[in-house]
Parts: structure tokens; sequence; C-alpha cells
């Protein structure tokens, strides 16, 4: 049952990485919740959560682009574990510390990618990595923990709690 | 999900990092064609819904089957038109050789792009279109605009494209007035083609088009790709620094065309000479009779 639990949440990082991320996205800079959700899985659920998120998620955006059907599930599942690892050593109900996190785990990723798929030229690696990461971080940082933190008191209607 | 358990990791969180990386790192390393079958198992299994949650958003059945027709028409127009323009500035040059300029591209084929890989440094587009349906690899892929990039993998109903954004598509290109030929990649720094071996004593200037060459026999002759944007002397002083802005779209492609095998753009033949109006007999007595 927990891990129906997984599947249904990475299908809805997936759903908002096709709707949402498509509609927030300031020119070809998208926010990355599948990245996200599997950093609030190592946070919150551990290890196996975040591993295992990871995987799924990784897999699942493997298979639209088969050529690093392998490396997505790695370096996804390395963030799931090193924001579980780190959840230790920092508040992590605290918006500030979770898009912080964030934000640095999508750099971390962002830049192994970068310099696999450029088969380790550090140049063109750091070029894709500057052009690409920083600001998909900054965005993802910024969107995604306010909305888990406003976004349930103010659907609930609850507004005056959600920004005392 | 509130966090159970202690804050470091133990021994089986490692041993399960262990093992994903082992998955992971056995498909990375296995070769591309498993990659690909892999990739279709788990489509139609595992991550079947997935898939609806991935997918675009299609419209009504009619609407979207009118504006397919209305863009393919599009497309092939557009096709037409470049192959004119190829024609007229090949004319002297080929005369003696219309006759292999009369093949047409025989066939567009439709498909919808029904998923995006997140990449944030390659692009990779899911099509509607399989083996079973004729798409095969290394078929070019088209769209409105020109040049959208080429099929890297297949299965039954579906198939991976790679763009020209991504670095691993390298186009054989030529100067559509001047003829230089030279090869265009992706340039992540610029965010443009760049159009390289053209010689410094060319005249490439801002706004030239960019055509396919033939060459490779990857994308067909004459297929648009895009116009120069910015010319340079390269540091060398041996050839120019040419860049190309594509002319696709690719951050709003919906559906894009397959060319079926063996095309090549078509010269149309040249309109019929339109014959002298002879007056009608009726016509002819009332003029006699005014006269």
């Amino acid at each position: 049952m927990f891990y129906w639990r997984y599947l249904l949440l990475s299908f809805l990082a997936l759903l908002l990485d096709a709707t949402v991320a498509r509609r927030l996205a300031i020119g070809s800079i998208r926010p990355d919740f599948g990245l996200a959700i599997v950093v609030y899985a190592g946070l919150l659920g551990g290890c196996r959560a975040g591993i295992a998120f990871g995987l799924l998620i990784g897999l699942i955006r493997g298979c639209l682009e088969p050529d690093w059907l392998g490396l997505t599930p790695l370096l996804l599942g390395l963030v799931g574990f090193a924001a579980a690892c780190t959840s230790a050593m920092v508040n992590r109900k605290h918006p500030l510390t979770q898009g912080g996190l964030i934000a640095m785990l999508l750099l971390g990723h962002d830049l192994l990618r970068a310099v696999v798929v450029s088969s380790g030229d550090i140049v063109e690696a750091l070029t894709l990595w500057f052009r690409a990461a920083p600001a998909s971080a900054l965005l993802t940082a910024v969107l995604v923990p306010a909305a888990a933190t406003f976004l349930p008191a103010i659907l609930l209607g609850d507004s005056r709690r959600a920004f005392s | 999900m509130v966090r159970k358990g202690a804050p470091h990791p133990r021994v089986g969180d490692w041993v399960a990092l262990a093992v994903v990386a082992l998955l992971s790192l056995m498909l990375q390393v296995s070769g591309a064609s498993f990659r690909y079958r892999v990739a279709g198992f788990l489509r139609h299994t595992v991550f079947l819904p997935a898939r609806l949650v991935t997918a675009y958003a299609v419209g009504p059945a009619d609407p979207a089957r009118e504006l397919t027709r209305l863009r393919s028409e599009l497309t092939q127009a557009r096709l037409d038109t470049a192959a004119l323009v190829e024609a007229r500035l090949e004319n002297d040059r080929l005369r003696e050789q219309l006759a292999f300029l009369s093949l047409q591209v025989d066939k567009l084929v439709p498909c919808q792009v029904i998923g995006k890989g997140a990449d944030r440094f390659g692009e990779v587009l899911t099509l509607s279109r399989g083996w079973a349906d004729g798409a095969f690899e290394g078929q070019s892929v088209v769209g409105p605009g020109g040049l959208v990039g080429v099929v890297t993998g297949t299965e039954a109903h579906e198939c991976w494209a790679k763009t020209l954004r991504h670095g691993g598509v390298p186009v054989s290109g030529l100067l559509s007035e001047s003829r230089y030929v030279g090869m265009l990649r992706w340039s992540p720094r610029h965010q443009l083609l760049r159009f390289a071996g053209i010689p410094i004593h060319s005249d490439a200037t801002d706004g030239m088009a960019v055509v396919t060459s033939g060459h490779g026999r990857i994308f067909p002759k004459g297929i648009p790709i895009g116009a120069v944007v910015r010319v340079a002397d390269d540091s060398t002083g041996l050839v120019k620094e040419i860049y190309v802005r594509p002319g696709a779209d690719f951050d709003r492609l919906e559906e894009v065309f397959l060319l079926a095998p063996g095309s090549r753009l078509v010269v149309p033949p040249p309109p019929e000479p339109v014959p002298a109006r002879v007056p009608a007999a009726a016509e002819s007595s009332a003029i006699e009779r005014q006269g």
C-alpha cells in the first residue's frame, strides 16, 4: 500500500511536469517538479523512499528519452538518497531549507548529467550547465516549497493562517 | 509522509542504492537498441498510466484532423516553395539534369508529438508513428518551419526523434545562394546552429537561407533548415563563423511530418502556357455589329 502511494505521487509529479510546468515556464526555463518530489521523498520519507522515487521517476522519464534510460534513474536515485542523508542535519520542515536543498541537488544533478551528456568535455559541460541549471534551480526552489507550504492552507480557505 | 526511523542511512539503504546504481549502469552501458526495447516495454506495461499523464492534450477528433491536414498542406507548400527557389538558383548549372529533379517529396506522413523528454540539455520527441506505420530509424522529421530532426528509435506505433537542438544531430547544410556546404550542429552557448566549414571567401550574409545539402543521405536535399543570423571570421582566419537560427519553432511543435523513404524535393512542372482567348461566335458577331 505504501508503494502504491509512491506510484500515485510519481504520476502526480509527471502530471505537474506535463501541465503546470509548461504554464510556469519562463522562456525555456521550467521548474522540475519530478526532481522536487524526489527531494521531498528523501527528506520526509527516508533513504529508501528517496531512492524508490528517484528510480521510478527516472525510469518514466528515461522512457521518453531512451538514450539516457540508465543515467536518469541513477542520478535521481542519488538525489533522493542525498536528500535523505541531509535531512538529519537540517530543519526539513522549513520552506527555506527545502528550497535550498532542492536548488543544490538540482544543480548537482544537472552538473553530473551535463558532464555525461557532453562526453566528459568540461568546458561544454559547464556551458550546458550554466545555461540551463541555475535558472531552473532557482525557479523550482522558489515555486515548490512555497506551493507546498501555502497551497494546502489556501485551498482549505484558511488564508490568514497561510500568510501568518 | 512523516519520516520514521533513524536519520542516518542504514546498511539496507546502502544496499538499495547499490542495487539501483547497478541496475541503472547496466541499462546505460547496454546497447542503444536494447535500451529502446526496454523503454518500449516499460511504456506499454508498467508505465502505461504514465503515458496518459505525459501525453499532450489532444483536441476533438475532427478539428484535430482538419488542423493536421492544413498543416500538412502548409508544409508541402513551403517545401514546394523552397524547391522552386532551389530550382531558380540551380537552373543554369543543372539544366541538363532536370530530369532527376522531377522527383517529388512523395508523401508526408503526419504524426503527433505525444511526448517530450524533460532533459534540459537535449531534446527528444516521442511521435505517434512506429515501424508498423512506416517510421524507421534515420527518417527525416520536418515541420512547417523546416527541418525538425531525425528518428532515432522506433517501436510498433511510436518512435523517438532527436531535434536539431540535440547536440547529437549534425546536419550537412548548404548556403542557398552561394552553394557552400558545411556542417550544422546545435551550439548550447548561443542557442543557435553553428555552421562550420564555410570558407572565409564565401559571401555569406545575414538572412541567407540554409537548406539541407543531401550529403550523407540522411536528410534529403533542399529541406529548409533556417536563416543565417550572425557571420564573423573565425579566429583561425580560414573559415567563417556562421550561426543559423532554425526555422522550426521547437517549443510549439504539436504535429510534425515524416518524410517517406527516398524522398527528394520536387521541382513542380512549369505551368501550362495559357492559350490566347478566342472570342466566342456570339461575341464575334457583337463586335462586328459594334464595328
